[in-house]
C-alpha cells in the first residue's frame, strides 16, 4: 500500500496536468474560432519546430550583423601584421595548473620554417590573456551614431590577436570579417526582395486585373526576362556597372540587378490569383459599391492571398543572397575592400587556402546556414499559411 | 594564358644569362661592329642548318630584309631594325658579302642594336627567316599556279596573306600554323592543339656538349596550354609536369615543399626577370584640365616622396612574399609615416575632413584611385595594403579592380590615375626590356609617349621634367646598353626615376620557385639571378634515369 501512495500521488498530478492541458487546448481552439488570419498562421507556424529554431537563428544572425561593431572583436580591415594566414587562436579553459579557469589564450610566437615555408606557432603559456566580456576598447560609434567604448568580448590588450576563425592573407580576423560581411550579404536579400515584391505585385496586379493589351505586354516582358538564365544576365549587367561607383552605389545597383528577374515569378502568380479572384462575389461587390480599381486590387484582392506572398518572399531571399555571393565570388559584385560573404569566399578561391588555410572557407558555412534557415522558415510558413494543411 | 616558351633564346649573339655585355657569337661565328655603331658585320656559323636540313645562308638574311621592306606584306619596317629603334628611324640596310657574311648598316649610331642581337625578345628571327621555305608561297618566286592550290586548301584569299601566315617570329613557332616551319630551335613543333603543344628534337640542332654530344638531350617535349591557374598549381604539386618555371609563385611554396616526396618534385628559389608589382602614378592624367590638382600634385616630387614614405615595405614583403623579396627599388624612401605627413602638410594638403582625410592643396576633396587588373593574386593584396598605408597618412584611396581588357582600354584612354602592374626591371639595364616606357604595362605618361612616338602630331607635349626622360631614353639607344657610356646613361635614368616618382616601389626584386622533376639534371640552382635561363635554355636538361 505504501508503495502505491506515491504512485497515486503522481497519477493525480499527471491527470490534473492532462486536464489542464486539455482545457488549455480547448481554450486555444476556441480562441482560434474568432482569431485573425495572422494569428492562425502564427499558431500553426509555432508547431513547426525546425522553422521556429531557424527563425531564431536568423534573427540572431541579423542582429549580430547589424551590431557587428559591438559583436566583432575587430574591425573588418584591422590587421595583425605578423599574423597573416594564421590559424584560429586556441582558447584554453584549463590553466597550466590543470584547474578550470576563465577562457584565456596564450601569447603566440611564430617563425617561418624556411624549409617547409610554413609558419610554426609556439604558445607561451606564461603569458596568458583572459577573454573578457564587455571589454573596453577605443571609442567607436555603433551604427555610426551611438558612441560606445565596449565590445562584447575581447582581450584587454588589443595588440594580442584573438582570432576565433583565424586570419586571412593580410592578417585580418576572419570572424570579425564574417560578421561585417553579413551586413551586405543578409540585407541584400531584403533589399532585392522588396524591389521584387513591389514590382511583382504591382505589375502582376495590373496584368491580371485589366487583362488585354496590358496583360499581353507585361507577360511578354516576363517571358523575355525568364528566357535568359540567371547568372549570365547578372554577370552582363554587373559588368556594365561603372567602376568608379562607390561601395554604396554598387551595393544598390547589385540589389536591383538581382531583383530584375525576381519579380517575374511573383508577378505571374499574382496575375493568376487576381484573374480568379476578380470574379468572386466580394470583388464584384466592391466594384458595385463604386470602389476604384486601385482600391479593389490592393485592399480586396491582394490581401486575399497575402499569406502566399509572404511565403514567396521568404523563399526568394535565399536566392538573392546566393546571387550576391555568386557575383562577388566571380569578382563582379561587391568589391574588396568592402566585405560580403561572396568577397570573402573569393579570397579563399585558391589552392593554397584549401591546402593550408582552410579556415578561410568558413564564410561558406554562414552562407549555407543562412540559406537553409530561410528555406526552413519558408517551409514552415508555407505549411502554416495553407488552410487545407492536415497538420492544423 | 602563358606563351609556350620552350625554345626561345636562340639569340644571334650571346652574353651570359640576361646580360648583353660583350656578347660572344652564337648562331654566327664572328661579328664586328664599327666604332660608331653604324655597321654590324656578322658571319654565319659554318654548317648551320635549318631544322629541315637546308643550310642557313645570307640569302635568308637578304630575304628577311626584303620582306621587311615589302609593303604588300608588312605595313611598316620593324622598329628594332630601324636606326635608334624608333618608328621614324631610317630602316637598316643589309649588304651581302658572301654566302655567310653580311653587314647591317644604319644611317646613324645605333648601339642598342647590339643588345637586340643578344636578346631573346627579338631572337634570331630578327635577321634570319628561312628564305627557301617562304619563297614557295611568294608570287615573286613561285608560279601562282603552284601557290593557288595551297591558298584553296587553307582558304586564304591572297598569296600575301599566305606569306604573312608562314613567315613567323619565333614566338609563333609553337602555335598551330608553326608546325612544319623550319627553325633553329632545339625542338620543333609536331602537333599543336588548343590544349597541348607536342614538339620533337630538331635533328639539325647545332649545339653540342663538351663531350661532343648533340643537344638537346631530351627527344620529346610536351607543353600544356592552360589558363586555369589553380589547376596548374594543383598539377604542379602533384608532379604532373617535369618543369614549371617563370610561372610558379612563392606563395605556393608550402604546397610544393609539402608534396616534394610524394610527387617526386624539387623546388629551387631564384631571381626573376620580372619585378613584383609596382605602383605607377600617371603624370599625364587630367593634364587637359586647367589648373588640375592632380597635375599640380604629381609634378611636385614631394608628393611622390610622401606616397613612397607611407609604404611599409617590410610589411608588404612579410605579408605577401614570406620576407623573401628585396627592399630596394627605384624609390629609396623607407617607411616613415611622419615624414610622409610632413611632406603632405608642406604641399598644402593640410585641411582634413570629418573622416580625417586630407583635402587637396586648394581645399577640395582629394581621392587617389588605384586601378589594377588581377593579373596575379598578389596584385589585389598589394592594392589593399597600399590603400591602408595611404589612408594612414590621410590620403583617401580607392582601389578599383577591373578586368584585363577594360584595364587596357582605360589605360589607352588615359583614364587611370594610378595603376599596379609588373615590370621587367631586372632586364632594363642590359636593354632587353624597355617596359619602363611610359605607356607600357602600368603607365605613367601615355600621352607624352604618344607625342614622342608621333613626333608631336598628337598627345601631350611633355613638360620639361618628362622631356628629360625622353632625352635620356634616346641617348641610351646610341651606345650599347652595357658599354661604359651605356651604363652611365642607365644610372642617370634610374636617378631620373627616383627623383620624379613616376613609379613607386613597394618592394624590390622578387624570388620565385622553379618546380622540377627530381629526376632532372642540369637545373638552375638556388639563388640563381634569373628564371629565364631555364625555360629559354632547356636543351641542357636531361633525365638521370632513362625514361
Amino acid at each position: 500500500m505504501n508503495r502505491k501512495t506515491p504512485h497515486s500521488f503522481f497519477s493525480g498530478i499527471t491527470s490534473s496536468y492532462l486536464r489542464w492541458k486539455e482545457s488549455r487546448a480547448k481554450k486555444i481552439q476556441e480562441s482560434l474560432y474568432y482569431a485573425s488570419q495572422r494569428k492562425l498562421v502564427w499558431h500553426a507556424f509555432k508547431k513547426h519546430k525546425l522553422a521556429c529554431i531557424s527563425l531564431v537563428v536568423l534573427a540572431i544572425l541579423y542582429f549580430v550583423s547589424i551590431f557587428a561593431d559591438f559583436f566583432a572583436p575587430f574591425g573588418p580591415l584591422e590587421r595583425f601584421k605578423d599574423f597573416n594566414d594564421a590559424p584560429p587562436t586556441g582558447i584554453h579553459l584549463i590553466n597550466t595548473d590543470g584547474k578550470l579557469s576563465r577562457p584565456c589564450i596564450y601569447e603566440t610566437k611564430r617563425e617561418l620554417n624556411t624549409d617547409t615555408f610554413k609558419y610554426e606557432y609556439s604558445e607561451d603559456s606564461s603569458k596568458s590573456h583572459t577573454i573578457r566580456f564587455f571589454v573596453k576598447t577605443e571609442p567607436y560609434k555603433l551604427l555610426g551614431f551611438i558612441p560606445m567604448r565596449h565590445k562584447l568580448f575581447g582581450l584587454e590588450n588589443r595588440q594580442v590577436p584573438l582570432l576565433l576563425f583565424g586570419s586571412d592573407r593580410l592578417g585580418r580576423d576572419v570572424f570579425s570579417r564574417i560578421l561585417y560581411a553579413g551586413r551586405i550579404s543578409l540585407f541584400i536579400g531584403f533589399g532585392g526582395v522588396t524591389v521584387a515584391f513591389i514590382l511583382g505585385s504591382i505589375l502582376g496586379g495590373i496584368s491580371g486585373y485589366y487583362g488585354g493589351v496590358v496583360d499581353e505586354a507585361i507577360q511578354r516582358v516576363i517571358e523575355v526576362l525568364i528566357s535568359v538564365p540567371d547568372i549570365p544576365i547578372w554577370i552582363a549587367l554587373s559588368a556594365a556597372l561603372p567602376r568608379d561607383w562607390g561601395t554604396i552605389n554598387i551595393y544598390l545597383a547589385i540589389t536591383l540587378i538581382l531583383s530584375i528577374r525576381g519579380w517575374t515569378g511573383l508577378a505571374r502568380v499574382v496575375r493568376g490569383r487576381i484573374i480568379s479572384l476578380r470574379e468572386e462575389e466580394f470583388a464584384l461587390a466592391a466594384k458595385a459599391a463604386g470602389a476604384s480599381d486601385r482600391r479593389i486590387i490592393f485592399k480586396h484582392l491582394l490581401p486575399a492571398f497575402s499569406s502566399y506572398l509572404i511565403v514567396h518572399i521568404t523563399l526568394a531571399i535565399p536566392g538573392i543572397i546566393l546571387g550576391e555571393t555568386a557575383l562577388s565570388f566571380l569578382g563582379l559584385g561587391i568589391r574588396p575592400p568592402a566585405v560580403s560573404w561572396g568577397t570573402l569566399l573569393q579570397e579563399a578561391q585558391d589552392v593554397n587556402v584549401l591546402a593550408n588555410f582552410p579556415w578561410m572557407l568558413l564564410p561558406a558555412l554562414f552562407v549555407v546556414g543562412a540559406i537553409l534557415m530561410f528555406n526552413f522558415v519558408g517551409d514552415g510558413l508555407r505549411d502554416a499559411a495553407d488552410p487545407y494543411a492536415s497538420s492544423r | 594564358m602563358h606563351e609556350v616558351a620552350l625554345a626561345m633564346g636562340m639569340t644571334i649573339l650571346r652574353a651570359p644569362d640576361q646580360s648583353t655585355k660583350d656578347p660572344l657569337p652564337a648562331i654566327v661565328s664572328s661579328y664586328e661592329i664599327s666604332p660608331d655603331f653604324t655597321q654590324y658585320t656578322l658571319t654565319i656559323r659554318e654548317g648551320l642548318k635549318w631544322s629541315n636540313g637546308v643550310p642557313v645562308t645570307t640569302e635568308d638574311v637578304r630575304m628577311t630584309f626584303e620582306l621587311y621592306g615589302d609593303e604588300r606584306i608588312y605595313p611598316s619596317f620593324p622598329i628594332k631594325a630601324r636606326t635608334l629603334g624608333r618608328a621614324d628611324g631610317t630602316p637598316g640596310t643589309v649588304t651581302i658579302i658572301d654566302d655567310l657574311t653580311f653587314t647591317v648598316t644604319f644611317d646613324a649610331p645605333y648601339g642598342q642594336f647590339l643588345a637586340e642581337l643578344s636578346s631573346w625578345i627579338p631572337d634570331y628571327t630578327l635577321l634570319f627567316r628561312p628564305a627557301h621555305f617562304i619563297k614557295q608561297f611568294h608570287a615573286d618566286y613561285t608560279d601562282m599556279a603552284k601557290i593557288q592550290p595551297i591558298l584553296d586548301a587553307l582558304e586564304i584569299r591572297t598569296w600575301e596573306d599566305l606569306v604573312i601566315l608562314k613567315d613567323m617570329r619565333h614566338w609563333e613557332l609553337y602555335r598551330e600554323h608553326g608546325v612544319g616551319v623550319p627553325s633553329l630551335t632545339p625542338w620543333i613543333a609536331e602537333e599543336v592543339t588548343s590544349s597541348v603543344v607536342r614538339a620533337v628534337r630538331n635533328p639539325y640542332y647545332w649545339k653540342v656538349d663538351i663531350a661532343g654530344n648533340q643537344l638537346p638531350y631530351i627527344d620529346r617535349v610536351e607543353a600544356e596550354v592552360s589558363n586555369q591557374l589553380q589547376s596548374i598549381i594543383l598539377k604542379t604539386a602533384a608532379g604532373e609536369y617535369d618543369v614549371v618555371t617563370s610561372f610558379a609563385q612563392i606563395r605556393e611554396m608550402p604546397l610544393y615543399r609539402e608534396n616534394a616526396e610524394r610527387s617526386n618534385i624539387r623546388t629551387v628559389l631564384h631571381g626573376s626577370i620580372n619585378n613584383p608589382p609596382i605602383l605607377f602614378l600617371n603624370h599625364d592624367y587630367d593634364y587637359e584640365t586647367e589648373g588640375s590638382v592632380w597635375q599640380q600634385l604629381v609634378s611636385d616630387p614631394r608628393f611622390g616622396s610622401a606616397i613612397a614614405s607611407a609604404i611599409d615595405k617590410e610589411d608588404v614583403n612579410n605579408t605577401l612574399y614570406f620576407g623573401h623579396y628585396t627592399l630596394d627599388g627605384f624609390t629609396k624612401e623607407t617607411f616613415d609615416p611622419e615624414a610622409s605627413n610632413r611632406l603632405l602638410d608642406e604641399i598644402g594638403m593640410t585641411k582634413r575632413d570629418a573622416e580625417g582625410f586630407r583635402s587637396d592643396p586648394n581645399g577640395g576633396r582629394f581621392e587617389l584611385t588605384i586601378t589594377t587588373a588581377e593579373v596575379s593574386p598578389d596584385f589585389l593584396g598589394l592594392g589593399e595594403l597600399l590603400k591602408s598605408y595611404f589612408e594612414n597618412v590621410g590620403i583617401r584611396t580607392t582601389l578599383d579592380v577591373i578586368g584585363n581588357s577594360l584595364f587596357g582600354q582605360r589605360m589607352n584612354g588615359n583614364e587611370l590615375m594610378a595603376t599596379i602592374h609588373w615590370s621587367d626591371e631586372p632586364i632594363w639595364a642590359p636593354g632587353i626590356s624597355e617596359d619602363y616606357w611610359p605607356g607600357f604595362k602600368g603607365h605613367w605618361a601615355p600621352m607624352s609617349e604618344m607625342y614622342f612616338n608621333t613626333n608631336g602630331e598628337s598627345g601631350r607635349k611633355p613638360p620639361p621634367y618628362l622631356q628629360e626622360f625622353f632625352d635620356l631614353h634616346v641617348a641610351r639607344k646610341v651606345v650599347p646598353p652595357q658599354s661604359e657610356a651605356g651604363e652611365a646613361l642607365y644610372a642617370d635614368l634610374v636617378d631620373w626615376f627616383s627623383q620624379h616618382y613616376v613609379t613607386i616601389w613597394p618592394v624590390g626584386r622578387m624570388t620565385v620557385p622553379t618546380v622540377y622533376n627530381a629526376d632532372l639534371g642540369n637545373v638552375i640552382k638556388d639563388g640563381y639571378p634569373f628564371d629565364r635561363a631555364l625555360d629559354y635554355g632547356m636543351e641542357q636538361l636531361f633525365f638521370k634515369t632513362p625514361q
